[in-house]
Protein backbone atom coordinates (compact mmCIF):
# COMPACT_ATOMS: atom_id res chain seq x y z
CA UNK A 1 0.00 0.00 0.00
CA UNK A 2 1.64 3.51 -1.27
CA UNK A 3 -0.69 5.76 1.05
CA UNK A 4 -3.15 4.86 3.63
CA UNK A 5 -5.15 7.06 5.81
CA UNK A 6 -6.76 6.30 9.64
CA UNK A 7 -9.44 8.65 10.87
CA UNK A 8 -7.50 11.62 9.04
CA UNK A 9 -9.52 14.60 10.26
CA UNK A 10 -9.57 18.72 10.19
CA UNK A 11 -11.63 20.69 11.64
CA UNK A 12 -11.36 24.55 10.71
CA UNK A 13 -11.65 27.48 12.84
CA UNK A 14 -14.92 29.43 12.91
CA UNK A 15 -14.84 31.37 9.52
CA UNK A 16 -15.94 34.58 11.69
CA UNK A 17 -14.47 34.55 14.87
CA UNK A 18 -17.34 32.51 16.51
CA UNK A 19 -17.58 29.43 18.60
CA UNK A 20 -19.11 27.53 15.35
CA UNK A 21 -16.13 24.95 13.56
CA UNK A 22 -16.33 23.93 10.09
CA UNK A 23 -15.94 20.71 9.33
CA UNK A 24 -13.08 20.11 6.46
CA UNK A 25 -12.66 16.37 6.95
CA UNK A 26 -13.94 13.78 9.25
CA UNK A 27 -12.48 10.70 9.92
CA UNK A 28 -11.41 9.98 6.14
CA UNK A 29 -10.08 6.00 5.45
CA UNK A 30 -8.78 5.75 2.36
CA UNK A 31 -6.10 3.57 0.58
CA UNK A 32 -4.09 4.18 -2.47
CA UNK A 33 -2.15 1.88 -3.97
CA UNK A 34 1.25 1.29 -6.49
CA UNK A 35 0.25 2.50 -9.82
CA UNK A 36 -3.09 3.18 -8.96
CA UNK A 37 -5.56 6.86 -9.68
CA UNK A 38 -8.17 6.74 -7.48
CA UNK A 39 -10.71 9.90 -7.62
CA UNK A 40 -12.27 11.84 -4.88
CA UNK A 41 -15.50 12.84 -6.20
CA UNK A 42 -17.83 15.08 -4.69
CA UNK A 43 -19.99 18.30 -4.44
CA UNK A 44 -18.52 22.07 -4.06
CA UNK A 45 -17.23 22.56 -0.54
CA UNK A 46 -17.28 18.76 0.53
CA UNK A 47 -13.46 18.58 1.63
CA UNK A 48 -11.52 17.40 -1.36
CA UNK A 49 -9.02 19.78 -1.41
CA UNK A 50 -8.82 19.78 2.76
CA UNK A 51 -8.30 16.12 2.36
CA UNK A 52 -5.91 16.56 -0.71
CA UNK A 53 -3.94 18.91 1.29
CA UNK A 54 -3.37 16.90 4.08
CA UNK A 55 -2.00 14.06 1.85
CA UNK A 56 0.61 16.09 0.59
CA UNK A 57 1.65 17.79 3.90
CA UNK A 58 0.45 21.33 3.38
CA UNK A 59 -1.93 21.53 5.80
CA UNK A 60 -1.89 20.06 9.40
CA UNK A 61 -4.56 17.34 10.35
CA UNK A 62 -6.75 18.05 13.45
CA UNK A 63 -6.61 14.60 14.20
CA UNK A 64 -5.83 11.36 12.42
CA UNK A 65 -2.81 9.24 10.66
CA UNK A 66 -0.91 9.36 7.12
CA UNK A 67 1.02 6.00 6.15
CA UNK A 68 3.24 5.59 3.39
CA UNK A 69 4.95 2.84 2.40
CA UNK A 70 3.08 1.74 5.73
CA UNK A 71 5.56 4.40 7.50
CA UNK A 72 3.00 6.91 9.53
CA UNK A 73 4.75 10.25 7.83
CA UNK A 74 3.70 13.33 9.63
CA UNK A 75 3.48 17.42 8.99
CA UNK A 76 5.42 18.95 8.06
CA UNK A 77 6.94 16.35 5.89
CA UNK A 78 10.04 15.56 5.37
CA UNK A 79 13.25 13.54 3.81
CA UNK A 80 11.93 11.50 1.21
CA UNK A 81 7.95 11.70 1.17
CA UNK A 82 8.90 15.75 0.79
CA UNK A 83 9.65 15.19 -2.53
CA UNK A 84 7.53 11.96 -3.59
CA UNK A 85 4.69 13.37 -2.45
CA UNK A 86 3.58 16.10 -4.57
CA UNK A 87 0.42 18.29 -5.20
CA UNK A 88 -1.02 20.37 -8.35
CA UNK A 89 -3.00 23.26 -6.54
CA UNK A 90 -6.99 23.90 -7.64
CA UNK A 91 -6.04 27.50 -8.66
CA UNK A 92 -2.49 26.93 -10.46
CA UNK A 93 -1.40 30.21 -9.75
CA UNK A 94 -0.38 29.49 -6.21
CA UNK A 95 2.53 27.93 -7.46
CA UNK A 96 4.42 30.88 -8.82
CA UNK A 97 5.69 33.88 -7.60
CA UNK A 98 3.30 36.61 -9.14
CA UNK A 99 6.69 39.38 -9.39
CA UNK A 100 9.00 37.10 -11.05
CA UNK A 101 8.90 35.60 -14.41
CA UNK A 102 8.05 31.92 -14.89
CA UNK A 103 11.40 31.09 -15.42
CA UNK A 104 12.09 31.42 -11.43
CA UNK A 105 9.66 29.14 -10.06
CA UNK A 106 10.25 26.28 -12.87
CA UNK A 107 13.79 26.14 -11.92
CA UNK A 108 13.14 25.91 -8.29
CA UNK A 109 12.82 21.88 -7.65
CA UNK A 110 15.96 21.58 -9.64
CA UNK A 111 17.52 23.70 -6.90
CA UNK A 112 16.09 22.45 -4.14
CA UNK A 113 16.56 18.89 -4.78
CA UNK A 114 19.92 19.52 -6.90
CA UNK A 115 18.79 18.19 -10.04
CA UNK A 116 20.75 19.32 -13.10
CA UNK A 117 19.49 21.69 -15.53
CA UNK A 118 19.66 23.96 -18.50
CA UNK A 119 17.55 26.02 -20.51
CA UNK A 120 16.99 23.44 -23.23
CA UNK A 121 15.97 20.76 -20.72
CA UNK A 122 13.93 23.65 -18.90
CA UNK A 123 12.23 24.73 -23.00
CA UNK A 124 12.04 20.66 -23.60
CA UNK A 125 9.77 20.17 -20.36
CA UNK A 126 7.55 23.08 -20.89
CA UNK A 127 7.04 22.24 -24.81
CA UNK A 128 5.67 18.75 -23.52
CA UNK A 129 2.57 20.49 -22.74
CA UNK A 130 2.58 23.13 -25.43
CA UNK A 131 4.31 26.05 -23.78
CA UNK A 132 7.03 27.62 -25.66
CA UNK A 133 10.08 29.53 -24.37
CA UNK A 134 8.19 32.91 -24.51
CA UNK A 135 6.03 31.91 -21.60
CA UNK A 136 9.20 31.15 -19.49
CA UNK A 137 10.32 34.77 -19.73
CA UNK A 138 6.63 36.26 -18.66
CA UNK A 139 5.19 36.90 -15.22
CA UNK A 140 1.94 34.54 -14.01
CA UNK A 141 -0.21 37.49 -14.92
CA UNK A 142 0.58 37.34 -18.57
CA UNK A 143 -0.26 34.12 -19.10
CA UNK A 144 -3.62 32.78 -19.68
CA UNK A 145 -5.45 30.41 -16.99
CA UNK A 146 -4.72 27.16 -19.38
CA UNK A 147 -1.55 27.90 -19.80
CA UNK A 148 -0.53 28.25 -16.04
CA UNK A 149 -2.04 24.92 -14.94
CA UNK A 150 0.20 23.47 -17.76
CA UNK A 151 3.45 25.23 -16.47
CA UNK A 152 2.49 24.24 -13.20
CA UNK A 153 1.85 20.33 -14.37
CA UNK A 154 5.06 20.61 -15.96
CA UNK A 155 7.23 21.90 -12.88
CA UNK A 156 5.45 19.41 -11.04
CA UNK A 157 6.97 16.17 -12.54
CA UNK A 158 10.13 17.19 -12.51
CA UNK A 159 10.09 16.13 -8.95
CA UNK A 160 9.32 12.41 -9.99
CA UNK A 161 6.97 12.24 -7.84
CA UNK A 162 5.43 8.63 -6.66
CA UNK A 163 2.26 9.86 -5.72
CA UNK A 164 0.65 13.10 -7.20
CA UNK A 165 -2.21 14.33 -5.86
CA UNK A 166 -4.31 16.43 -9.03
CA UNK A 167 -6.52 19.10 -7.81
CA UNK A 168 -8.92 19.68 -10.02
CA UNK A 169 -5.89 19.20 -12.81
CA UNK A 170 -7.51 20.09 -16.81
CA UNK A 171 -10.23 22.71 -15.16
CA UNK A 172 -8.65 25.11 -17.20
CA UNK A 173 -8.08 23.37 -20.50
CA UNK A 174 -10.16 22.83 -23.19
CA UNK A 175 -11.48 19.48 -24.06
CA UNK A 176 -8.44 18.49 -26.83
CA UNK A 177 -6.14 19.85 -24.32
CA UNK A 178 -7.70 17.94 -21.48
CA UNK A 179 -7.27 14.67 -23.31
CA UNK A 180 -3.89 15.36 -24.16
CA UNK A 181 -2.74 16.06 -20.77
CA UNK A 182 -4.33 12.92 -19.56
CA UNK A 183 -2.95 10.83 -21.81
CA UNK A 184 0.70 12.44 -20.38
CA UNK A 185 -0.17 11.30 -17.12
CA UNK A 186 -1.02 8.11 -17.77
CA UNK A 187 1.55 7.26 -19.73
CA UNK A 188 4.22 8.68 -17.18
CA UNK A 189 2.12 6.53 -14.36
CA UNK A 190 2.91 3.54 -16.68
CA UNK A 191 6.57 4.12 -16.94
CA UNK A 192 7.19 5.46 -12.90
CA UNK A 193 4.56 2.75 -11.23
CA UNK A 194 3.24 6.40 -10.11
CA UNK A 195 0.48 6.70 -7.85
CA UNK A 196 -2.43 9.33 -8.33
CA UNK A 197 -5.20 11.14 -6.22
CA UNK A 198 -7.63 12.77 -9.20
CA UNK A 199 -9.77 15.26 -7.83
CA UNK A 200 -12.71 16.15 -9.63
CA UNK A 201 -16.17 17.39 -9.56
CA UNK A 202 -16.72 16.05 -13.36
CA UNK A 203 -18.15 12.47 -13.30
CA UNK A 204 -17.63 11.07 -16.34
CA UNK A 205 -14.15 12.25 -16.76
CA UNK A 206 -13.80 10.73 -12.80
CA UNK A 207 -14.87 7.20 -14.07
CA UNK A 208 -12.36 7.33 -17.29
CA UNK A 209 -9.59 8.19 -15.05
CA UNK A 210 -9.84 6.24 -12.05
CA UNK A 211 -9.15 2.63 -10.68
CA UNK A 212 -11.45 3.43 -8.02
CA UNK A 213 -13.88 6.31 -7.01
CA UNK A 214 -14.67 7.74 -3.40
CA UNK A 215 -17.41 10.29 -3.12
CA UNK A 216 -16.62 13.08 -0.62
CA UNK A 217 -19.61 14.33 1.23
CA UNK A 218 -19.54 16.98 4.12
CA UNK A 219 -15.81 15.81 4.45
CA UNK A 220 -16.50 12.19 5.23
CA UNK A 221 -15.31 9.70 2.50
CA UNK A 222 -17.48 6.17 1.26
CA UNK A 223 -15.77 3.87 -1.59
CA UNK A 224 -18.24 3.72 -4.29
CA UNK A 225 -19.42 0.24 -5.47
CA UNK A 226 -21.36 -0.37 -8.20
CA UNK A 227 -21.87 3.65 -8.23
CA UNK A 228 -23.39 3.75 -4.38
CA UNK A 229 -21.65 4.99 -1.23
CA UNK A 230 -23.41 4.69 1.70
CA UNK A 231 -22.41 7.88 4.47
CA UNK A 232 -23.26 8.80 7.68
CA UNK A 233 -25.53 11.21 8.31
CA UNK A 234 -25.18 14.76 8.15
CA UNK A 235 -23.21 16.64 10.54
CA UNK A 236 -24.59 19.91 11.39
CA UNK A 237 -23.54 23.13 10.39
CA UNK A 238 -22.08 22.46 7.42
CA UNK A 239 -21.58 24.63 4.61
CA UNK A 240 -21.11 23.33 0.73
CA UNK B 1 -26.03 46.23 -28.24
CA UNK B 2 -22.17 45.23 -28.14
CA UNK B 3 -20.67 45.15 -31.54
CA UNK B 4 -16.92 43.75 -31.50
CA UNK B 5 -15.48 45.29 -34.92
CA UNK B 6 -11.90 44.04 -35.75
CA UNK B 7 -10.79 44.35 -32.60
CA UNK B 8 -6.81 43.11 -32.54
CA UNK B 9 -4.72 42.56 -29.38
CA UNK B 10 -1.32 42.50 -28.89
CA UNK B 11 1.04 42.78 -26.66
CA UNK B 12 4.75 44.29 -26.63
CA UNK B 13 7.26 41.98 -24.14
CA UNK B 14 10.50 40.39 -25.18
CA UNK B 15 8.24 38.94 -28.33
CA UNK B 16 5.29 40.30 -29.69
CA UNK B 17 2.25 38.64 -28.96
CA UNK B 18 -0.99 38.62 -30.54
CA UNK B 19 -3.64 37.39 -28.56
CA UNK B 20 -6.15 38.75 -30.30
CA UNK B 21 -6.88 38.72 -34.26
CA UNK B 22 -9.17 40.70 -36.03
CA UNK B 23 -12.48 39.71 -34.30
CA UNK B 24 -15.80 40.56 -35.69
CA UNK B 25 -18.57 39.71 -33.36
CA UNK B 26 -22.47 41.27 -32.48
CA UNK B 27 -23.90 40.61 -29.65
CA UNK B 28 -27.27 41.17 -29.86
CA UNK B 29 -29.85 43.10 -27.31
CA UNK B 30 -30.79 39.45 -25.41
CA UNK B 31 -28.08 37.48 -27.17
CA UNK B 32 -26.25 34.88 -26.21
CA UNK B 33 -22.77 34.05 -27.10
CA UNK B 34 -20.39 31.16 -25.51
CA UNK B 35 -17.07 31.58 -26.58
CA UNK B 36 -14.74 28.63 -26.72
CA UNK B 37 -11.61 27.50 -27.84
CA UNK B 38 -7.50 25.85 -27.51
CA UNK B 39 -6.53 27.22 -24.15
CA UNK B 40 -4.56 30.39 -24.69
CA UNK B 41 -6.25 31.59 -27.91
CA UNK B 42 -7.34 34.52 -26.21
CA UNK B 43 -10.86 34.43 -24.98
CA UNK B 44 -9.85 36.11 -21.68
CA UNK B 45 -8.02 38.73 -23.06
CA UNK B 46 -10.59 39.25 -25.63
CA UNK B 47 -13.16 40.59 -22.93
CA UNK B 48 -10.74 41.96 -20.70
CA UNK B 49 -10.20 43.82 -23.75
CA UNK B 50 -14.31 44.85 -24.02
CA UNK B 51 -13.93 46.05 -20.45
CA UNK B 52 -10.94 47.75 -20.96
CA UNK B 53 -9.11 46.07 -18.37
CA UNK B 54 -6.19 45.17 -19.93
CA UNK B 55 -2.52 45.70 -18.55
CA UNK B 56 -1.13 48.70 -20.37
CA UNK B 57 1.69 46.98 -22.26
CA UNK B 58 -1.63 45.83 -24.26
CA UNK B 59 -1.99 47.78 -27.99
CA UNK B 60 -5.28 47.32 -28.95
CA UNK B 61 -6.87 48.37 -32.46
CA UNK B 62 -10.63 48.03 -33.54
CA UNK B 63 -13.77 49.16 -32.18
CA UNK B 64 -16.00 48.23 -29.27
CA UNK B 65 -19.52 50.06 -29.55
CA UNK B 66 -21.58 49.68 -26.75
CA UNK B 67 -25.39 51.17 -28.07
CA UNK B 68 -23.10 52.95 -30.75
CA UNK B 69 -20.34 54.49 -28.76
CA UNK B 70 -16.97 53.00 -28.61
CA UNK B 71 -15.80 52.03 -25.13
CA UNK B 72 -11.90 51.79 -26.54
CA UNK B 73 -12.30 55.66 -26.81
CA UNK B 74 -14.13 56.69 -23.39
CA UNK B 75 -12.03 58.19 -20.75
CA UNK B 76 -12.02 56.66 -17.13
CA UNK B 77 -14.75 58.52 -15.64
CA UNK B 78 -16.70 57.47 -18.19
CA UNK B 79 -16.00 53.94 -18.35
CA UNK B 80 -16.43 54.29 -14.32
CA UNK B 81 -19.96 54.81 -15.58
CA UNK B 82 -20.27 52.05 -17.95
CA UNK B 83 -18.91 49.15 -15.86
CA UNK B 84 -20.90 47.27 -13.09
CA UNK B 85 -23.57 49.21 -14.62
CA UNK B 86 -24.15 48.70 -17.88
CA UNK B 87 -21.57 46.09 -18.69
CA UNK B 88 -20.30 43.60 -15.99
CA UNK B 89 -17.59 41.48 -15.92
CA UNK B 90 -16.82 37.94 -13.83
CA UNK B 91 -12.92 37.29 -13.94
CA UNK B 92 -11.46 34.37 -14.63
CA UNK B 93 -9.20 33.44 -11.86
CA UNK B 94 -10.42 31.37 -9.43
CA UNK B 95 -8.51 32.17 -6.15
CA UNK B 96 -6.82 35.46 -6.89
CA UNK B 97 -9.98 37.67 -8.09
CA UNK B 98 -11.43 38.13 -4.67
CA UNK B 99 -9.60 40.67 -2.05
CA UNK B 100 -8.89 38.98 0.18
CA UNK B 101 -9.14 41.68 3.01
CA UNK B 102 -12.90 41.88 2.38
CA UNK B 103 -15.79 40.16 3.89
CA UNK B 104 -17.39 38.45 1.13
CA UNK B 105 -20.60 39.99 1.38
CA UNK B 106 -19.24 43.40 1.35
CA UNK B 107 -17.54 42.65 -2.03
CA UNK B 108 -20.33 40.96 -3.59
CA UNK B 109 -22.43 44.25 -3.03
CA UNK B 110 -19.75 46.37 -3.79
CA UNK B 111 -21.81 47.11 -7.67
CA UNK B 112 -24.82 47.85 -6.17
CA UNK B 113 -22.85 50.69 -3.64
CA UNK B 114 -20.49 52.09 -6.59
CA UNK B 115 -22.95 52.52 -9.36
CA UNK B 116 -26.30 52.59 -7.74
CA UNK B 117 -25.69 54.13 -4.50
CA UNK B 118 -27.14 51.83 -2.33
CA UNK B 119 -25.39 51.73 1.27
CA UNK B 120 -23.10 49.18 2.53
CA UNK B 121 -25.84 47.52 5.27
CA UNK B 122 -28.50 46.73 2.32
CA UNK B 123 -25.75 45.74 -0.09
CA UNK B 124 -24.93 42.94 2.04
CA UNK B 125 -28.22 42.07 2.56
CA UNK B 126 -28.57 41.89 -1.10
CA UNK B 127 -25.66 39.68 -1.78
CA UNK B 128 -26.87 37.38 0.67
CA UNK B 129 -30.30 37.11 -1.50
CA UNK B 130 -27.73 36.31 -4.62
CA UNK B 131 -26.01 34.07 -2.87
CA UNK B 132 -29.18 31.81 -2.03
CA UNK B 133 -30.05 31.58 -5.56
CA UNK B 134 -26.30 29.89 -6.00
CA UNK B 135 -27.26 27.52 -3.12
CA UNK B 136 -23.96 28.38 -0.80
CA UNK B 137 -25.46 27.13 2.14
CA UNK B 138 -25.39 29.15 5.16
CA UNK B 139 -25.39 32.17 3.41
CA UNK B 140 -25.46 34.95 6.20
CA UNK B 141 -22.38 33.20 7.80
CA UNK B 142 -20.49 33.31 4.48
CA UNK B 143 -21.12 37.08 3.92
CA UNK B 144 -19.58 37.78 7.19
CA UNK B 145 -16.46 35.43 6.34
CA UNK B 146 -13.24 36.23 4.52
CA UNK B 147 -12.66 34.90 0.97
CA UNK B 148 -9.61 32.68 2.35
CA UNK B 149 -12.06 30.14 4.22
CA UNK B 150 -14.33 29.60 0.60
CA UNK B 151 -13.91 26.36 -1.36
CA UNK B 152 -12.51 26.76 -4.84
CA UNK B 153 -16.35 26.22 -6.14
CA UNK B 154 -17.69 28.54 -3.45
CA UNK B 155 -15.21 31.37 -4.62
CA UNK B 156 -16.73 31.05 -7.74
CA UNK B 157 -20.20 31.51 -6.93
CA UNK B 158 -19.07 34.46 -4.72
CA UNK B 159 -17.55 35.96 -8.52
CA UNK B 160 -20.81 35.04 -10.62
CA UNK B 161 -22.94 36.94 -7.73
CA UNK B 162 -21.40 40.04 -7.79
CA UNK B 163 -21.65 39.79 -11.50
CA UNK B 164 -25.07 39.96 -11.90
CA UNK B 165 -26.13 41.73 -8.28
CA UNK B 166 -26.26 45.09 -10.34
CA UNK B 167 -28.51 43.49 -12.93
CA UNK B 168 -26.46 45.32 -15.67
CA UNK B 169 -27.51 44.64 -19.37
CA UNK B 170 -24.64 43.03 -20.37
CA UNK B 171 -22.56 40.08 -18.80
CA UNK B 172 -19.21 39.13 -19.99
CA UNK B 173 -18.49 36.03 -17.85
CA UNK B 174 -15.10 33.93 -18.02
CA UNK B 175 -15.75 30.14 -16.64
CA UNK B 176 -18.23 30.74 -14.68
CA UNK B 177 -19.10 26.90 -14.16
CA UNK B 178 -15.30 26.09 -13.38
CA UNK B 179 -14.87 23.79 -10.52
CA UNK B 180 -18.55 23.44 -10.32
CA UNK B 181 -20.33 20.34 -9.55
CA UNK B 182 -23.42 19.21 -12.04
CA UNK B 183 -25.97 20.75 -9.47
CA UNK B 184 -24.32 23.97 -9.14
CA UNK B 185 -23.51 23.91 -12.68
CA UNK B 186 -27.35 23.58 -13.07
CA UNK B 187 -27.53 26.50 -10.19
CA UNK B 188 -25.55 28.68 -12.22
CA UNK B 189 -27.24 27.89 -15.81
CA UNK B 190 -30.71 28.67 -13.86
CA UNK B 191 -29.29 32.18 -12.76
CA UNK B 192 -27.77 33.01 -15.99
CA UNK B 193 -30.88 31.87 -17.48
CA UNK B 194 -33.14 34.41 -15.44
CA UNK B 195 -31.53 36.93 -16.90
CA UNK B 196 -34.16 37.14 -19.69
CA UNK B 197 -33.72 40.97 -20.41
CA UNK B 198 -29.86 40.89 -20.49
CA UNK B 199 -27.11 39.88 -22.97
CA UNK B 200 -24.45 37.19 -22.26
CA UNK B 201 -21.16 36.76 -23.63
CA UNK B 202 -19.67 33.50 -22.52
CA UNK B 203 -15.82 31.95 -22.12
CA UNK B 204 -16.72 28.26 -21.36
CA UNK B 205 -14.46 24.84 -21.88
CA UNK B 206 -17.37 22.95 -21.10
CA UNK B 207 -19.48 22.77 -24.31
CA UNK B 208 -22.01 20.91 -22.10
CA UNK B 209 -22.78 24.18 -20.33
CA UNK B 210 -22.64 25.83 -23.37
CA UNK B 211 -24.90 23.81 -24.55
CA UNK B 212 -27.48 25.04 -21.93
CA UNK B 213 -26.97 28.90 -21.79
CA UNK B 214 -25.71 30.27 -25.32
CA UNK B 215 -27.75 30.32 -29.20
CA UNK B 216 -24.81 30.80 -30.98
CA UNK B 217 -20.95 29.66 -29.96
CA UNK B 218 -17.74 31.26 -31.50
CA UNK B 219 -14.81 29.21 -32.10
CA UNK B 220 -11.24 30.90 -31.12
CA UNK B 221 -7.74 29.49 -31.93
CA UNK B 222 -4.32 30.91 -31.79
CA UNK B 223 -6.37 34.46 -31.30
CA UNK B 224 -8.32 34.37 -34.75
CA UNK B 225 -11.90 33.31 -35.09
CA UNK B 226 -12.44 29.99 -36.41
CA UNK B 227 -15.91 29.54 -36.79
CA UNK B 228 -19.13 31.04 -35.62
CA UNK B 229 -22.63 29.19 -36.14
CA UNK B 230 -25.40 28.45 -33.86
CA UNK B 231 -24.91 26.35 -30.65
CA UNK B 232 -26.82 23.27 -32.22
CA UNK B 233 -24.83 23.41 -35.19
CA UNK B 234 -21.68 23.80 -33.57
CA UNK B 235 -22.28 20.47 -31.49
CA UNK B 236 -23.91 18.31 -34.47
CA UNK B 237 -22.40 19.57 -37.47
CA UNK B 238 -19.24 21.48 -36.58
CA UNK B 239 -17.80 22.38 -39.68
CA UNK B 240 -14.00 23.53 -39.15
CA UNK B 241 -11.35 20.79 -38.71
CA UNK B 242 -10.33 22.29 -35.03
CA UNK B 243 -14.19 22.35 -34.07
CA UNK B 244 -14.29 18.78 -35.24
CA UNK B 245 -11.95 17.49 -33.22
CA UNK B 246 -13.09 19.32 -30.05
CA UNK B 247 -16.27 17.93 -30.16
CA UNK B 248 -14.93 14.62 -30.10
CA UNK B 249 -12.55 15.01 -27.00
CA UNK B 250 -16.13 16.00 -24.87
CA UNK B 251 -15.70 13.57 -22.15
CA UNK B 252 -19.07 12.38 -23.06
CA UNK B 253 -18.15 12.35 -26.26
CA UNK B 254 -15.49 9.80 -25.70
CA UNK B 255 -13.10 12.02 -25.30
CA UNK B 256 -11.70 11.12 -27.98
CA UNK B 257 -8.03 12.83 -28.86
CA UNK B 258 -6.17 11.48 -31.72
CA UNK B 259 -5.00 14.95 -32.88
CA UNK B 260 -1.14 15.45 -32.08
CA UNK B 261 -0.02 18.48 -30.91
CA UNK B 262 -0.48 22.01 -29.70
CA UNK B 263 -1.24 25.78 -31.01
CA UNK B 264 2.04 27.11 -32.56
CA UNK B 265 3.88 29.79 -30.69
CA UNK B 266 3.26 33.25 -31.13
CA UNK B 267 6.85 33.75 -32.72
CA UNK B 268 5.39 31.27 -35.31
CA UNK B 269 2.19 33.30 -35.96
CA UNK B 270 4.51 35.24 -38.82
CA UNK B 271 4.80 32.19 -40.77
CA UNK B 272 1.67 32.31 -41.99
CA UNK B 273 -0.33 29.46 -43.19
CA UNK B 274 -3.45 28.04 -41.34
CA UNK B 275 -2.38 27.87 -37.69
CA UNK B 276 -4.27 24.30 -37.67
CA UNK B 277 -2.29 23.06 -40.37
CA UNK B 278 0.41 21.08 -38.30
CA UNK B 279 -2.37 19.05 -36.51
CA UNK B 280 -5.10 18.80 -39.30
CA UNK B 281 -6.02 15.71 -40.82
CA UNK B 282 -7.61 17.53 -43.99
CA UNK B 283 -4.46 20.16 -44.70
CA UNK B 284 -3.57 20.30 -48.50
CA UNK B 285 -1.14 22.94 -50.35
CA UNK B 286 -3.37 25.33 -50.26
CA UNK B 287 -3.07 26.03 -46.41
CA UNK B 288 0.06 27.38 -46.40
CA UNK B 289 -2.13 30.37 -46.79
CA UNK B 290 -3.97 31.87 -43.96
CA UNK B 291 -7.58 31.28 -45.15
CA UNK B 292 -10.45 34.31 -44.82
CA UNK B 293 -13.57 33.88 -42.88
CA UNK B 294 -15.70 32.59 -45.10
CA UNK B 295 -19.43 32.60 -45.17
CA UNK B 296 -21.08 29.24 -45.36
CA UNK B 297 -24.82 30.36 -45.09
CA UNK B 298 -25.29 31.50 -41.85
CA UNK B 299 -22.26 30.44 -40.94
CA UNK B 300 -18.51 31.73 -40.53
CA UNK B 301 -15.88 29.21 -41.09
CA UNK B 302 -12.22 30.23 -41.38
CA UNK B 303 -10.63 27.48 -43.49
CA UNK B 304 -10.45 26.40 -47.64
CA UNK B 305 -12.40 23.57 -46.75
CA UNK B 306 -15.48 25.86 -47.54
CA UNK B 307 -14.03 27.54 -49.92
CA UNK B 308 -16.64 27.64 -52.51
CA UNK B 309 -20.00 26.93 -50.43
CA UNK B 310 -21.50 29.49 -49.94
N1 LIG C 1 -9.18 28.11 6.08
C1 LIG C 1 -10.45 27.72 6.25
N2 LIG C 1 -11.18 28.17 7.32
C2 LIG C 1 -12.46 27.78 7.51
N3 LIG C 1 -13.12 26.93 6.70
C3 LIG C 1 -12.46 26.44 5.62
C4 LIG C 1 -11.10 26.81 5.34
N4 LIG C 1 -10.72 26.18 4.20
C5 LIG C 1 -11.78 25.44 3.79
N5 LIG C 1 -12.83 25.60 4.65
C6 LIG C 1 -14.15 24.96 4.53
O1 LIG C 1 -14.01 23.55 4.52
C7 LIG C 1 -14.97 22.95 3.66
C8 LIG C 1 -14.28 22.06 2.64
O2 LIG C 1 -13.50 22.89 1.77
P1 LIG C 1 -12.63 22.28 0.57
O3 LIG C 1 -11.85 23.40 0.00
O4 LIG C 1 -11.89 21.09 1.03
O5 LIG C 1 -13.80 21.83 -0.45
P2 LIG C 1 -13.71 21.17 -1.90
O6 LIG C 1 -14.39 19.84 -1.84
O7 LIG C 1 -12.32 21.19 -2.38
O8 LIG C 1 -14.65 22.14 -2.74
P3 LIG C 1 -14.49 22.73 -4.24
O9 LIG C 1 -14.94 21.63 -5.16
O10 LIG C 1 -15.46 23.86 -4.24
O11 LIG C 1 -13.08 23.15 -4.42
C9 LIG C 1 -15.76 24.11 3.04
O12 LIG C 1 -16.95 24.27 3.77
C10 LIG C 1 -14.84 25.29 3.24
O13 LIG C 1 -15.57 26.49 3.37
N1 LIG D 1 -0.14 40.60 -20.34
C1 LIG D 1 0.24 39.74 -21.29
N2 LIG D 1 1.43 39.87 -21.89
C2 LIG D 1 1.83 39.00 -22.84
N3 LIG D 1 1.09 37.97 -23.29
C3 LIG D 1 -0.13 37.79 -22.74
C4 LIG D 1 -0.61 38.65 -21.70
N4 LIG D 1 -1.84 38.22 -21.34
C5 LIG D 1 -2.11 37.14 -22.10
N5 LIG D 1 -1.07 36.88 -22.95
C6 LIG D 1 -1.03 35.80 -23.95
O1 LIG D 1 -2.09 35.97 -24.84
C7 LIG D 1 -2.64 34.72 -25.25
C8 LIG D 1 -4.14 34.70 -25.00
O2 LIG D 1 -4.39 34.66 -23.60
P1 LIG D 1 -5.83 34.45 -22.96
O3 LIG D 1 -5.68 34.59 -21.50
O4 LIG D 1 -6.80 35.32 -23.66
O5 LIG D 1 -6.13 32.93 -23.35
P2 LIG D 1 -7.47 32.11 -23.10
O6 LIG D 1 -8.05 31.80 -24.43
O7 LIG D 1 -8.32 32.81 -22.12
O8 LIG D 1 -6.88 30.76 -22.50
P3 LIG D 1 -7.38 29.86 -21.26
O9 LIG D 1 -8.47 29.03 -21.82
O10 LIG D 1 -6.16 29.03 -20.98
O11 LIG D 1 -7.77 30.75 -20.15
C9 LIG D 1 -1.90 33.65 -24.45
O12 LIG D 1 -0.96 33.01 -25.25
C10 LIG D 1 -1.23 34.42 -23.33
O13 LIG D 1 0.00 33.83 -22.99
S1 LIG E 1 -7.41 25.57 -43.82
FE1 LIG E 1 -6.45 23.60 -44.25
S2 LIG E 1 -5.14 23.15 -42.48
FE2 LIG E 1 -6.55 24.78 -41.92
S3 LIG E 1 -8.25 23.74 -40.95
FE3 LIG E 1 -8.81 24.00 -43.09
S4 LIG E 1 -8.10 22.13 -44.11
FE4 LIG E 1 -7.13 22.19 -42.11
MG1 LIG F 1 -11.36 22.28 -3.87
MG1 LIG G 1 -8.78 32.45 -20.13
Amino acid sequence: MRIRTEKLTKIYDSRTGSSEKTIGALDVDITLDKGETIGLFGSSGSGKSTIGQMLSGLLKPTSGKIFYDEKEISYPFRGKERRNIQILFQHPEVTFNPALPLIKSMVEPYKIFNIEYSKEILIESIQRFGLHEEHLLRKPSELSGGELQRAALSRLLTFEPEVMILDEPTSMLDVISQGQIINMLREYQREKGASFVFISHNRTLCEMVCDRIYRVEHGCVAQETDGAASFPEKPQGVSQ
Amino acid sequence: MLEIKNLSVSFSADSDVLAVQDVTLTLPDKGRIALVGETGSGKSVLLLAVMCLLAKNAVVTGEVLLNGEDILKMNRKQLDKIRGALISYVPQGGGASLNPLMRVGEQVGEPLVEHQGWDKKDSVAKSVEVMKTLNMGNEEELAASYPHTFSGGMRQRAMIAMGIIAGSKILLADEPSKGLDEERVSLVVDSLNRLTEQSLLCVTHDLMFASRISDHICVLYSAAQVEFASTEEILNDPLHPYTRDMVKAIPENGMIVDNVGFAPSHDDFGKGGCRYKHRCKDCTAKCSEMPPLFDVGDRKVRCWLYEDKN
